[in-house]
């Protein structure tokens, strides 16, 4: 009989059954049962490599993964909830955190109502004459700027403050050139 | 007794995060083993294995039960290696000396060693067929390890490359040859 083919005796090797006359020679045939136990030493090489063994975190690192991704799929923020409920901070958002915070707005607007507040009393003390209908348009406008903070119009009330700014330093430098103007000129020798 | 990969499946999906730890947990090991085998390397395993059983539990809705939940997850893992070698190292082959670097386990390491000089010479040999499987074809390298390290049958082979039962068999045949050259090569015959 011819030799079998080498898939034949891997396949014995692999414990599979060959054909009885197939079986009967390799048996008989000490290079054909040579090539064989070549194969099975091969084997059993290849199957007593030691396992690795997975990383002892690896399970904990996979399941926090998902449990981030199923969180961020329902919609709740991304970030740790028991942190959260220990009153750690929201992420502030990413475009301007600061100058846009309502409190820090206010208080420009305070300053600035102080501020046009102070230019008309200089303005009434230094030209009473002068400031007449000025001041009455200023300090209306200035009282209407809470009312506009009220109603939620923060940025039209600023713009509007440093509008009131500006006309008050008008009425301010225009009545005090006026009263030097009307000033008796004094004889100097 | 203990519950069946079926039945995790079925809680998982059902939302029991419970259940996504046990399934885990028992498949975060054969698959670290392969991916070591496939990568030679402990780092590479493990984000193959994390990205992996991500994909499987994002998709765990989709999975068919008319095959082994083994079959699918390895599916995974193969095609997510196949991916991660194509983006990262595209037309290169695995180095072989990194390929052998990590044998002695820093991550968990290999388990079963009884004595130092039993391990010593486990560990050469283990090193030596590490670097001659590093000489093969991920196709040829991955039918020895599915076949002789995860134990799977050709059957299952079958189903996990969706190749016909001749072709494993050709193909396991083959690779056996080959890594038999490479060690040869190394000067080692088993």
């Amino acid at each position: 009989m011819t030799h079998p083919s080498d898939d034949d005796l891997q396949r014995a090797a692999d414990g599979l059954v060959l054909p009885a006359g197939v079986a009967a020679h390799v048996e008989s045939c000490p290079e054909c049962r040579g090539t064989r136990d070549a194969h099975v030493r091969l084997s059993r090489a290849l199957s007593a490599m030691p396992r690795m063994e997975a990383p002892p975190d690896l399970a904990d690192a996979v399941l926090a993964a998902w449990a981030g991704e199923r969180e961020a799929a329902v919609g709740v923020p991304a970030g740790r909830p028991a942190a959260r409920a220990l009153g750690a901070p929201r992420p502030l958002p990413s475009h301007d955190p600061e100058s846009l915070r309502p409190a820090r707005l206010l208080g420009w607007i305070v300053g600035i109502d102080v501020a046009v507040a102070a230019l008309v009393a200089a303005a009434v003390l230094f030209a009473p004459d002068a400031v007449g209908s000025w001041t009455v348009a200023a300090v209306s406008a200035v009282l209407a700027v809470p009312a506009l903070v009220g109603a939620g119009l923060t940025v039209v009330s600023a713009i509007g403050a440093w509008a009131l700014v500006a006309a008050a330093a008008v009425v301010l430098v225009s009545s005090i050139g006026l009263r030097v103007t009307l000033a008796p000129v004094s004889s100097t020798p | 007794m203990a519950v069946t990969d079926q039945e995790l499946v079925e809680h998982i999906v059902r939302g029991d995060p419970e259940a996504a730890r046990l399934l885990v947990e028992r498949w975060s090991g054969p698959l670290y083993n392969f991916a070591y085998r496939m990568t030679g390397s402990a780092e590479d395993a493990r984000d193959l294995v994390q990205d992996s059983l991500l994909k499987a539990l994002r998709h765990l809705g989709d999975y068919d039960p008319r095959w082994a939940l083994s079959t699918w997850l390895y599916r995974i893992a193969r095609n997510t290696h196949i991916d991660r070698r194509r983006r990262l190292r595209p037309a290169t082959e695995l180095d072989e000396e990194r390929f052998a670097g990590d044998e002695a386990g820093e991550a968990g390491g290999p388990s079963g060693f009884t004595s130092p000089l039993r391990a010593a010479l486990e560990r050469e040999e283990s090193e030596l067929i590490q670097k001659a499987l590093a000489r093969l074809r991920d196709n040829y390298r991955e039918i020895i390890v599915l076949y002789h390290f995860e134990a799977l049958s050709y059957r299952e082979i079958a189903d996990l490359l969706d190749i016909p039962l001749g072709t494993v068999m050709n193909r396991l045949f083959r690779a056996r040859n080959m890594l038999r050259e490479a060690l040869a090569e190394l000067e080692y015959t088993p």
